[in-house]
C-alpha cells in the first residue's frame, strides 16, 4: 500500500516537472529544462521498479489464494460420494474450480489491486489539478466522470450479452452433434435441407447476438476516447482562455493535457471494478456452497475395528436410490462365508451393481440389513471398510498416468515382484511386454488407447495387488475374449483360494460363473435362484438357459 | 500445401462483403487521421492562439477540435461495426457451407473420424477464423497505420526533434518481439495447465468410487496440487513477463518524454521549436508506443487463425462422398424388388464383412435377416441404402443397379427404421415429419394412430408440439421407437429397411411395438434385420447369416424342420425367461 501510494504520487509529479520545464522555456533557462527532463526520467525509473515489485508480490499473493481455493474445492470433492456427483453436473463442479476462481482472481487483480492503484492515482491527480487550478480541474473532469456510469453499465450489459452468445454457441454445437449422430436417418430420408435449415436458424441467431454484442462493445472504446477528447476540448478552450487572461501559465495547460489521460483510467476502473465485484461475489457464493456441503457418507457412531475377515451377510435388504420412486433391491438375503467365491448373475438392471456398491458404501444401506463380520455395515469405520475391500468396477476406469501407477493405485508401496504377479493373474503381462515403454507407458486421455478388454484386465491387476480380504468384481470380464477369460478365471480362482479371500463376482459369462463356489441369480431386485453351479444347472432356470445359449454361441464363433 | 492455396480458398467469402470491408478500411484511415489531427490542433491552439492571446482564433480551433473528436468517434464506431459485421457474416456463410459439406460426406467418414473433431471444425475453428479479420488483419493494419501516421506527423512538425525522440523506438520494438514472444509461450503453457487441471478433475470425479475404494485420495490430491502449483507458478511468470513488457515500453516512452522535454525545451528556448510542438509530441508518443504493448497478442491470434484456416480448408476438401452417376436413370414407378447379387463387402481391407451375398425380396414381400451379433446383418441395410458401395457385386432395385440412380432418388422410395433411434431437439411433429412441410397433420395423426402412439402423444403436455430433446429424456425407449415407426409410415416408402432395436423393453411396450411393426410393413417390400424372432415368423423368406455368409434361407417352418442354426437361435430365444 505504501509502495502504491509512492508510485501513484510519483506518477502525478511527472506532469508537474513537465509544467515547470515548459514554464522554464518561457524563461529561456536551458539548464533548468535539462534538469527537469532528467527528473522525469529518474522518477519514471523509480515508478517502474516499484510498480514491478509490488505487482510481483501482490500477484503472487492472489495466485496463492487462487491455489488455496482450487485445492480446497478439489479436496472437498474428494470427500463427497457418488450420489453427490449424480446430483451435480461434473462440468459445473469443474467450472467452480476454474471459472469461478478466475472471477474471484480477476476481481482481486484487476478490480481490487488495479482499482486501488488507479483510484489512488485518480485522487492524487485530481488533487494536483485542483491545486494548480481549481475551476479548470472541475470543468475538465466533468466528461471524465461520465466514464464511471458508462463503464459500469457497459460492463454489465456486455457480460449479459456475452453469456447469451455463449449459450447460442452451445446450441449450435448441439445441432452439429445431433446431425452427426443422426446422419444415417438424415440421409435415408433425404432431409439434409431441413437440418441445414435448423442449423442455419441457430447460426443466424448467433450472428445477430454477436452483432448486438459488437454494437455495445464497439461503442465503448470510441466513447471513452470521445469523452477524453471532450475534456481536451474544454481544456483548450477554457484553459486557453485562462492563459490568455494570464490566470494560469502555459505550463499548467501542458500538465493538464497529460493529467487528462491519467485521470481517464481511474474513472473507467471504478465502473469495471463494481461490475467485476458483483461477478466475483456470485462466484464466491458458488465456491462457498461447495465448501459448506457435507458428505452424506460418513461414520455414524463407528465401532472400534481395525481389520475385517470378509464375512458378508445381507438380511432382507430393500433399497431405493435417493430421489427414485421404486426399489432397486427388494428383500435380498444372502450370506458369503469367509473365503467363499459367490457369483451373481441376472438380467441387466436387476440390481447387481447396486448390491456391490452398497457393500462399498457408495450409498448408505438401511440400518440392520448388511453386516460384515457380524457388524452392521453402517457402524464399521469407513477407513477400515475401504482398507478391507478390493474392487473392480463395471467401467474399467484408467487414469491418465503410466500403467504402473494405474496398477499400484491402491497399494503404492507394492514391489515389482507383486506387480508382476498381479499382471500374471490378470493375463495382461504379454500385452504390456509388447508396449514400447512397458509399465511406464502412458494410458488414458494423453497416452495410448487400450481396448476394453485390456482395460478390464488392468483393473483386475489393480484389485489383486491390494490383496484385501474381501474382493468385489463387477462384471470384470465382459470385454475379454473367451480364451483369455478362461486363463484369468483359473488364475484368479487359484489366487483367491490360496489367500483365503472372500469374493463376489457379478457376471453374465457362464465360464466365470461355473468356477464359483455358489451362484445367485438376481432378477428384478430379488434373488430367484441360488446354489452350487451344477445344482443350479439342473434346476433349468435362468442359469441353465444362459449356459445353453453361451455354449451354442461358443460353437459358432 | 502452400498458404496461398488456403487463402485463395476463402477469398470468395471475403469478396462477397467487399463493400463492407472497403468501408471499414476507409473509416479506419479516417479515424487514424483524426486521432493524428487532435494533437496537431492542440499544438496550433497553443502556438498560434493561446501564446499570442487570440481568443477568437482559439474559439475557432477549439471548434475544429470538437468536430475532429466527433468525427473520430463516429468513424471509429462505423469502422468497428462494419469490420465485425463483415466478419460475422463471413463466418455465418462459412458455417453454413461447412454444415452442408458435412451432410454430404459419406457415412464412412463419420465412423472413421471422431465427432468431436467435426464439431470443432464447424464451431471453434470458425470462431478462430473470425479473429483473423477483426483482431488480426484489421487491427494490425490499424496499428501500422497509427504508427506510420504518427511518424509522418512528428517528422513533419519537427524533423530534428522527431529524429531524437524515435531513438528509443527500436528498443521498444525489440522488447515487444522478445518479451511478447516469451509471454505468449508462457500463456500457452498456462492454458495447457488449465487443460490438465480439467482432465485431472474430470478423471477424479468420474472415477470417484474407485479413488475412494482404493484409498487413492492422497495420490489424487498430490497430483492435483502438482498441476495447480505448476499453474500458479507459470501463470505468475506469464503475468510478470507481461508486466515487464509493459513496463519496458513505459521506460522507453518515459525516455522519449524526457528527450522531448530536454531537447524540445532547448529548441524552444532557441526558437527552433514551440511549446505546442512539445505538447503535440507528447500526445503522439501514445500512438507510437501504444500498439507495441499488445503486438505479440495480435500475432498469436493471427497464427491461431491461420492454423484453423488450414484445418477448415482441408475439411472442405474432404472427398469421402458416395458419388452420384453422371447420367442418372429415373424411373416413374418403382415396384420395389430388391436383389443383391454376389455382393462382397469389407469395412477394412483385411477382414471381409460380407462374402458372396445373394438375396432377393420381391414387391410386397417381407424378408428377414437373422444371425448372431456381428455377423454382418446391419451392413446389408447400409448397402441397400447406398451408404456404402459393395466391393464387388451389385445391389439392384427393379433390376437396375442402384449406382445408376441418384442417391436422392434411391432414398425417395426407401424408408428406414434404425437400431439407434434418432430423436432430435424439436417437437414431436418435427420428429415425425423431419421437417417436411407437405406432410399434413391428418397424415401424421393417421399414421400415429395406426402405429398406436397417438394416445400417448396426446397425453404429452403440448401434444404434437411437445419439445423433445436429443437424449429424449422425457419419453421412454419404447415410445421413441414408436415415434420412429410413425416417421417411416408417413414417408410411405416402397421398400422398408428395419434394423430392430436390441434394447430390452417391458412387455407392454413390446406388444405395442409388434403391432406397430405389423402395420408399418403392410403392402411394401420389407427387409427386417431381426433380433426378436417372433416378429419374423411369418416372413416370406428368412436368411440366416453367419460370419458374413448366408448359411440358410427358407421359410420359418422349413428352417425349423431343418434343425440347423435357425432352429438353435429360435429355441434359444424362447427358452429364455
Amino acid at each position: 500500500m505504501i509502495m502504491l501510494t509512492l508510485v501513484d504520487f510519483s506518477q502525478v509529479i511527472i506532469p508537474i516537472f513537465t509544467k515547470k520545464a515548459v514554464d522554464a522555456i518561457g524563461k529561456k533557462n536551458i539548464n533548468l529544462i535539462v534538469q527537469y527532463g532528467l527528473y522525469v526520467l529518474l522518477i519514471a525509473g523509480g515508478i517502474i521498479v516499484i510498480r514491478y515489485t509490488y505487482n510481483y508480490i501482490l500477484r503472487k499473493l492472489v495466485l496463492k489464494l487462487d491455489f488455496e481455493l482450487k485445492t480446497a474445492l478439489f479436496d472437498k470433492y474428494l470427500s463427497m460420494h457418488k450420489s453427490y456427483f449424480e446430483k451435480q453436473e461434473i462440468g459445473d463442479l469443474m467450472a467452480r474450480v476454474t471459472n469461478d476462481t478466475r472471477a474471484v482472481r480477476m476481481f482481486l487483480i484487476m478490480g481490487f489491486l488495479g482499482g486501488m492503484d488507479i483510484l489512488l492515482l485518480g485522487v492524487t491527480t485530481f488533487v494536483m489539478m485542483f491545486i494548480m487550478s481549481p475551476r479548470l480541474s472541475i470543468f475538465v473532469s466533468i466528461p471524465l466522470f461520465l466514464l464511471i456510469p458508462l463503464a459500469l453499465n457497459f460492463g454489465h450489459k456486455i457480460h449479459r450479452y456475452f453469456k447469451k452468445v455463449q449459450s447460442l454457441f452451445g446450441e449450435m454445437t448441439v445441432r452439429v452433434r445431433e446431425a452427426i449422430s443422426g446422419i444415417r436417418v438424415i440421409k435415408a430420408f433425404t432431409r439434409e435441407s431441413f437440418y441445414l435449415k435448423l442449423f442455419d436458424s441457430v447460426n443466424k441467431d448467433y450472428l445477430s447476438e454477436n452483432i448486438k454484442l459488437v454494437k455495445l462493445d464497439g461503442f465503448l472504446d470510441p466513447a471513452i476516447d470521445f469523452l477524453i477528447d471532450t475534456s481536451l476540448f474544454i481544456l483548450i478552450l477554457w484553459g486557453g482562455t485562462l492563459v490568455i487572461q494570464n490566470r494560469i501559465t502555459i505550463g499548467t495547460l501542458v500538465a493538464f493535457s497529460q493529467y487528462i489521460n491519467t485521470l481517464a483510467w481511474p474513472m473507467m476502473a471504478i465502473g469495471f471494478t463494481i461490475s467485476l465485484m458483483q461477478r466475483a461475489r456470485a462466484s464466491l457464493g458458488r465456491i462457498e456452497e461447495v465448501l459448506h456441503s457435507e458428505p452424506e457418507i460418513k461414520d455414524f457412531n463407528p465401532i472400534n475395528v481395525e481389520s475385517l475377515k470378509g464375512n458378508v451377510e445381507i438380511r432382507g435388504l430393500s433399497f431405493k436410490y435417493p430421489d427414485a420412486e421404486a426399489n432397486v433391491l427388494k428383500g435380498v438375503s444372502i450370506e458369503v462365508k469367509p473365503g467363499e467365491l459367490l457369483g451373481i448373475t441376472g438380467p441387466t438392471g436387476s440390481g447387481k451393481t447396486t448390491l456391490l456398491e452398497l457393500i462399498l458404501r457408495v450409498y448408505n444401506p438401511p440400518q440392520n440389513t448388511m453386516f460384515i463380520d457380524g457388524f452392521d455395515l453402517l457402524t464399521v469405520p469407513l477407513k477400515t471398510l475401504k482398507k478391507s475391500i478390493g474392487y473392480v468396477p463395471q467401467e474399467p476406469f484408467l487414469f491418465s498416468d503410466t500403467l504402473l501407477e494405474n496398477i499400484k493405485l491402491g497399494n503404492k508401496d507394492a514391489s515389482m515382484v507383486e506387480v508382476e504377479e498381479a499382471v500374471r493373474i490378470a493375463a495382461i503381462k504379454k500385452n504390456i511386454d509388447t508396449l514400447p515403454k512397458k509399465f511406464n507407458t502412458l494410458v488414458g486421455e494423453k497416452g495410448i488407447m487400450l481396448s476394453g478388454g485390456e482395460r478390464q484386465r488392468i483393473a483386475i491387476a489393480r484389485a489383486v495387488i491390494t490383496n484385501r480380504p474381501l474382493m468385489l468384481f463387477d462384471d470384470p470380464l465382459s470385454a475379454v475374449d473367451t480364451d483369455t477369460e478362461k486363463e484369468i478365471i483359473r488364475n484368479l480362482k487359484d489366487y483367491l483360494k490360496k489367500n483365503h479371500i472372500t469374493a463376489i463376482i457379478t457376471s453374465q459369462r457362464v465360464s466365470a460363473l461355473a468356477a464359483m463356489d455358489r451362484i445367485a441369480v438376481l432378477s428384478g431386485g430379488k434373488i430367484t435362484e441360488q446354489g452350487k453351479p451344477d445344482v443350479l444347472y439342473d434346476k433349468k432356470g435362468y442359469y441353465y438357459h444362459l449356459y445353453r445359449k453361451q455354449i451354442l454361441e461358443g460353437m459358432e464363433t | 500445401m502452400k498458404n496461398k492455396y488456403y487463402i485463395k480458398r476463402f477469398i470468395p467469402y471475403i469478396t462477397k462483403y467487399k463493400l463492407l470491408i472497403v468501408v471499414s478500411f476507409i473509416f479506419l484511415i479516417i479515424a487514424t487521421l483524426c486521432s493524428m489531427f487532435i494533437p496537431l490542433l492542440s499544438k496550433q491552439a497553443i502556438d498560434k492562439f493561446i501564446q499570442v492571446k487570440d481568443s477568437q482564433g482559439l474559439l475557432k480551433i477549439a471548434g475544429l477540435l470538437a468536430i475532429t473528436a466527433f468525427v473520430l468517434f463516429v468513424s471509429k464506431i462505423i469502422q468497428i461495426y462494419t469490420t465485425n459485421l463483415a466478419g460475422q457474416r463471413i463466418m455465418k456463410d462459412l458455417r453454413h457451407d461447412l454444415f452442408k459439406h458435412m451432410e454430404n460426406l459419406a457415412v464412412s467418414y463419420f465412423s472413421r473420424e471422431p465427432s468431436g473433431k467435426v464439431i470443432t471444425r464447424i464451431t471453434n475453428d470458425v470462431e478462430n477464423m473470425n479473429q483473423l479479420l477483426s483482431s488480426g488483419i484489421v487491427a494490425l493494419f490499424g496499428d501500422l497505420a497509427l504508427i506510420a501516421f504518427a511518424f509522418i506527423f512528428i517528422f513533419y512538425i519537427n524533423f530534428k526533434l522527431a529524429l531524437i525522440v524515435v531513438i528509443p523506438m527500436p528498443f521498444a520494438i525489440l522488447a515487444a518481439i522478445f518479451l511478447g514472444g516469451k509471454m505468449e509461450r508462457l500463456y500457452e503453457k498456462v492454458r495447457d495447465f488449465v487443460v490438465k487441471l480439467n482432465i485431472e478433475m474430470q478423471e477424479t470425479l468420474s472415477g470417484i468410487v474407485l479413488v475412494q475404494t482404493f484409498g487413492a485420495e492422497g495420490r489424487q490430491r498430490s497430483k492435483f496440487r502438482k498441476i495447480a502449483t505448476g499453474y500458479k507458478n507459470t501463470f505468475h511468470k506469464a503475468q510478470m513477463t507481461s508486466i515487464m513488457l509493459r513496463q519496458s515500453i513505459n521506460v522507453l516512452s518515459f525516455i522519449s518524454i524526457s528527450l522531448i522535454i530536454i531537447f524540445g525545451g532547448t529548441m524552444a528556448v532557441r526558437g527552433k521549436a514551440t511549446i505546442g510542438t512539445i505538447v503535440a509530441f507528447l500526445a503522439y508518443l501514445n500512438s507510437l508506443y501504444g500498439p507495441l504493448r499488445d503486438l505479440s497478442d495480435k500475432f498469436s491470434i493471427l497464427q491461431n487463425a491461420i492454423s484453423s484456416m488450414k484445418k477448415l480448408s482441408n475439411f472442405l476438401d474432404e472427398k469421402d462422398i458416395i458419388p452420384d452417376p453422371e447420367t442418372p436413370i429415373f424411373k416413374e414407378n418403382i415396384v420395389g424388388d430388391v436383389t443383391l447379387k454376389n455382393v462382397h463387402f469389407s469395412y477394412d481391407k483385411n477382414t471381409p464383412t460380407l462374402t458372396n451375398i445373394n438375396l432377393n425380396a420381391r414387391h410386397g414381400e417381407k424378408i428377414a435377416i437373422v444371425g448372431f451379433t456381428g455377423a454382418g446383418k446391419s451392413t446389408i441395410a447400409n448397402l441397400v441404402l447406398r451408404f456404402y458401395d459393395p466391393d464387388s457385386g451389385t445391389v439392384e432395385v427393379d433390376g437396375t443397379n442402384i449406382k445408376k440412380f441418384e442417391k436422392k432418388f434411391i432414398r425417395s422410395f426407401m424408408g428406414m427404421v434404425l437400431q439407434n433411434i434418432f430423436i432430435f431437439k424439436g417437437t414431436v411433429r418435427e420428429n415425425i415429419t423431419l421437417g417436411r412441410e407437405d406432410i399434413g397433420d391428418n397424415e401424421i395423426i393417421r399414421a400415429a394412430k395406426e402405429i398406436g402412439v397417438h394416445s400417448f402423444i396426446t397425453k404429452l403436455p403440448q401434444g404434437y408440439d411437445t419439445e423433445l430433446s436429443t437424449e429424449g429424456k422425457n419419453i421412454s425407449q419404447g415410445e421413441r421407437q414408436l415415434i420412429s415407426f410413425t416417421r417411416a409410415l408417413v414417408y410411405n416408402p416402397k421398400i422398408l429397411l428395419l434394423d430392430e432395436a436390441t434394447a430390452s423393453i417391458d412387455t407392454n411396450t413390446e406388444e405395442l411395438i409388434e403391432k406397430g411393426l405389423k402395420k408399418l410393413m403392410e403392402g411394401r417390400t420389407s427387409i427386417v434385420i431381426a433380433h426378436r424372432l417372433a416378429t419374423i415368423k411369418n416372413a416370406d423368406k428368412i436368411y440366416v447369416i453367419n460370419k458374413g455368409e448366408i448359411v440358410e434361407e427358407d421359410s420359418h417352418n422349413r428352417l425349423m424342420k431343418k434343425e440347423g442354426l435357425y432352429y438353435e437361435l429360435y429355441t434359444m430365444q424362447f427358452e429364455k425367461i
